[in-house]
């Protein structure tokens, strides 16, 4: 009996340990940052004392095997120039990265170097975290002369405050078979518009019924056509950061969803459940690889090349994007893929600038990395990629058509991952036939203003 | 006296060493989350600023304004219905099967056992989603049989039933489980149950059955509360979609928290489920006294 008392203690005063341990995690969550940054400030001191200034950084990316070779590559050349600092390489899958992402940086345990997706940025910017370093504070190190100015201030640039550095040109775009477009007499005109795609959908269908003019998964379905659509009938964004309020009206939302309809209607896209599992990597569909059934494919122009290199034995060419008559805004921009940030809680911000540095501006690293991130947005590294050959083909072309269109950049509030799902799911439904356009409409707007609501 | 007390002393700590790493495990990743759960679910929580404290309004706005919740639900229900007594019927059949005394009987048993082994994993369900896939090994079998080829993910009125397919696969450790009590039922009640000229299927459900009600009861509780559970398969597999046919409340719990940050909003989720989850078990409870026979209180 005495024995199961001490049990019984012991069991209980280690709960309570735990407990107090769990319970306490205001001042733990305080401590425990303030820990990891002693014990790395001492780790430090004891590095410095045993090998010269080593410095450790962390280096986060996701990205397919091309990249990750480059990316380890440059580590690679920058370490040998810089012996005393050590990049520990983080190359990850696109899959779950945010949700990653965003649990490190509140936990203060992300890396010192950080790709960051743009969509994502103003949210982190927004809840007041203070995550990123401000560039302009390091341009002594990172030369920002090399961007574009208004490029820079387009991207990664809130209030001021440059929090990320594009990593390259990029946009939406449209591309397609030369073969089967001549075949069947089709013409991606400089003027198209989204009647015209209509138009030469039917022309498709005339031609071979089991043959669709474009293949488009459901993100470029929201991305490329529902919201340039909109955003040319409005000459608004999809929600206006500024108001907190949505950028259309029940009618204007009702006409963009008739058109999607009309686009599976007269069979101009692919049905969506026939493309729906392979998500948004419609190049490893064998109807598009055998280049027989799609005539085109809408896609973004850092994927172009991947699309293209999945049919081998095709052509292809870069289509004009479809713009209406009387558009009040271009709806299509060229922005950037990615960008790179610097945790603000790195103990090494200065280490991590003077990478980027050799990252954006070094030769070396601009042919190394070439356009695995995109057409470069530094002018040194356009003008290496151009001298070695490496801009040219099809994203060259595609980001040269986005570069023409200067719709209003939508970043915030429309491009968070739960206001993304929800557009997703009302084109989904017109798609998929379930909902007719004003009932999609109408169930969305409540949606949506239920989710601007919670953002005030 | 005194040198057996500290011989005891000595034991319990050593005990005491031995369960630690299940003891901190359990602790730290099992009843901190599940009492902080509780918390954070009367909370509003974004993981990038601090908890504020909302009352019941989570819960509120769960039942009474999130449509997709009511959506969650039915589609966990529907996979339960699906999954549970197919996963039971499958895993005695296949252990009937298994019972027989034949010619490498035991490399059999292992086959079958070995999806099991893989349960609930990302691989499984990759493979799994590529055999389904429009131009997976499946309907690529279906054209070679001249059949139509159908959208096992693509379609919303098939999907649900593609991933229960994946659940049922994996009945192996409940096939283990049953034919460990097919083996303890006494062959003398098969004997007298023959003299007297009962036949083979008589003897299946006024015999095997009765006398398995107990492991059929464990089967049953464990894979409803597994199926209430589910979350991989979906999750891999189609994302919750199309149309949210797959969109199970495990899918839902995630992606409020992963995917819109709204933590507290998906704690009330976890302790809705964790309630559904105890009131089925205890009607399976209640309902067991009807039907499951032990031995040892001689009465159903």
């Amino acid at each position: 009996m005495k024995k199961l008392k001490k049990v019984t203690a012991i069991l209980l005063a280690i709960t309570m340990v735990a407990g107090l341990t769990a319970c306490g995690k205001t001042s733990n969550e305080t401590t425990g940052k303030d820990s990891s940054a002693d014990t790395t400030a001492s780790n430090e001191t004891s590095a410095s004392s045993t090998a010269q200034d080593q410095i450790n950084l962390r280096f986060m990316w996701w990205g397919g095997d091309e990249r990750a070779q480059a990316t380890l590559e440059v580590i690679k050349k920058f370490q040998e120039a810089n012996p005393n600092i050590v990049i520990e390489a983080e190359s990850l899958s696109s899959d779950g990265y945010q949700e990653k992402l965003t649990t490190q940086l509140t936990s203060g345990t992300a890396a010192d170097i950080i790709q960051i997706d743009p969509a994502w940025m103003p949210g982190y910017v927004k809840s007041g975290g203070e995550y990123f370093v401000d560039y302009n504070q390091y341009s002594n190190i990172v030369d920002l002369t090399t961007f574009d100015a208004n490029f820079l201030k387009n991207n990664g640039n809130f209030d001021g405050s440059q929090y990320g550095l594009p990593t390259g040109l990029a946009g939406s775009a449209l591309i397609y078979n030369t073969e089967l477009a001549e075949k069947i007499g089709l013409e991606f005109t400089q003027d198209l518009s989204w009647d015209d795609l209509i138009e030469m959908g039917k022309k498709v269908q005339a031609y071979d019924p089991n043959m669709y003019l474009l293949t488009v998964g459901e993100t470029l379905l929201v991305k490329a056509i529902l919201k340039p659509y909109l955003q040319q009938l409005t000459g608004n964004k999809f929600f206006i950061d500024e108001t907190g309020e949505m950028g259309f009206t029940q009618e204007e939302l009702v006409q963009a969803l008739d058109y999607i309809k009309a686009l599976y209607d007269n069979n101009v896209i692919a049905p969506i459940s026939s493309i729906i599992s392979y998500g948004d990597e419609l190049q490893n569909d064998p109807k598009w690889i055998s280049g027989d059934t799609y005539v085109g494919m809408f896609c973004f122009s850092s994927t172009a090349k991947v699309a293209t290199a999945a049919a081998p034995e095709q052509t292809f060419k870069a289509a004009y994007l479809p713009k209406m008559e009387g558009a009040k805004d271009d709806g299509f921009y060229c922005n950037c893929p990615q960008y790179m940030a610097v945790n603000s809680k790195s103990a090494n911000v200065e280490a991590a600038m003077k990478f980027l540095e050799y990252f954006y501006n070094d030769q070396e690293a601009a042919e190394i990395l070439g356009t695995v991130r995109s057409i470069p947005a530094t002018s040194v590294g356009q003008k290496i990629c151009l001298a070695t050959g490496q801009i040219e083909g099809i994203t060259k072309d595609t980001v040269d058509i986005a570069q023409q269109f200067k719709g209003t950049l939508d970043l915030g509030l429309s491009t968070e991952e739960e206001a993304i799902t929800m557009q997703k799911e009302m084109a989904d439904q017109v798609a998929y036939g379930v909902a007719t356009p004003e009932d999609a409409a109408a169930n969305s707007i409540t949606l949506f203003q239920n989710y601007l609501d919670s953002k005030k | 006296m005194k040198t057996k007390v500290r011989e005891y002393k000595k034991r319990d700590y050593m005990g005491l060493i031995y369960i630690a790493p299940w003891l901190v495990g359990f602790l730290l990743l099992q009843l901190y989350p599940f009492i902080a759960s509780l918390f954070y679910s009367f909370t509003q929580y974004n993981i990038m600023s601090e908890p504020t404290f909302v009352g019941l309004t989570n819960y509120i706005t769960l039942f009474k304004v999130d449509n997709e919740f009511w959506n969650s639900l039915k589609v966990t229900i529907v996979y339960t219905i699906y999954t549970v007594p197919g996963k039971l019927v499958l895993a005695l059949l296949v252990a009937l099967l298994m019972n027989k005394q034949m010619k490498g009987i035991n490399l059999f048993r292992t086959i079958y056992y070995i999806p099991s082994l893989f349960g609930g994993s990302v691989a499984v369900a990759i493979l799994w989603k590529l055999m389904f896939m429009d131009d997976g090994v499946i309907n690529a079998l279906l054209t070679a049989l001249h059949l139509p080829q159908v959208q096992w993910l693509g379609n919303p009125d098939i999907a649900l039933r593609t991933i229960c397919m994946l659940e049922i696969w994996q009945f192996g450790s409940s096939m283990v489980m049953f034919l460990a009590a097919l083996k303890q039922v006494p062959q003398s009640l098969y004997e007298a149950a023959q003299i007297d000229g009962a036949s083979k299927l008589r003897c299946f459900f006024k015999i095997t059955i009765p006398q398995i009600t107990p492991i059929i009861f464990f089967n049953l509780i464990m894979q409803t509360i597994n199926a209430l559970q589910s979350f991989t398969s979906a999750f891999v597999i189609t994302k919750g979609g199309p149309l949210k046919s797959t969109y199970v409340l495990g899918m839902k719990l995630y992606n409020e928290a992963f995917k819109n940050y709204k933590l507290g909003y998906a704690s009330a989720i976890s302790w809705v489920i964790f309630i559904i989850i105890m009131i089925v078990t205890l009607l399976l409870f209640r309902s067991s006294t009807g039907w499951v026979y032990y031995e040892d209180s001689d009465e159903f």
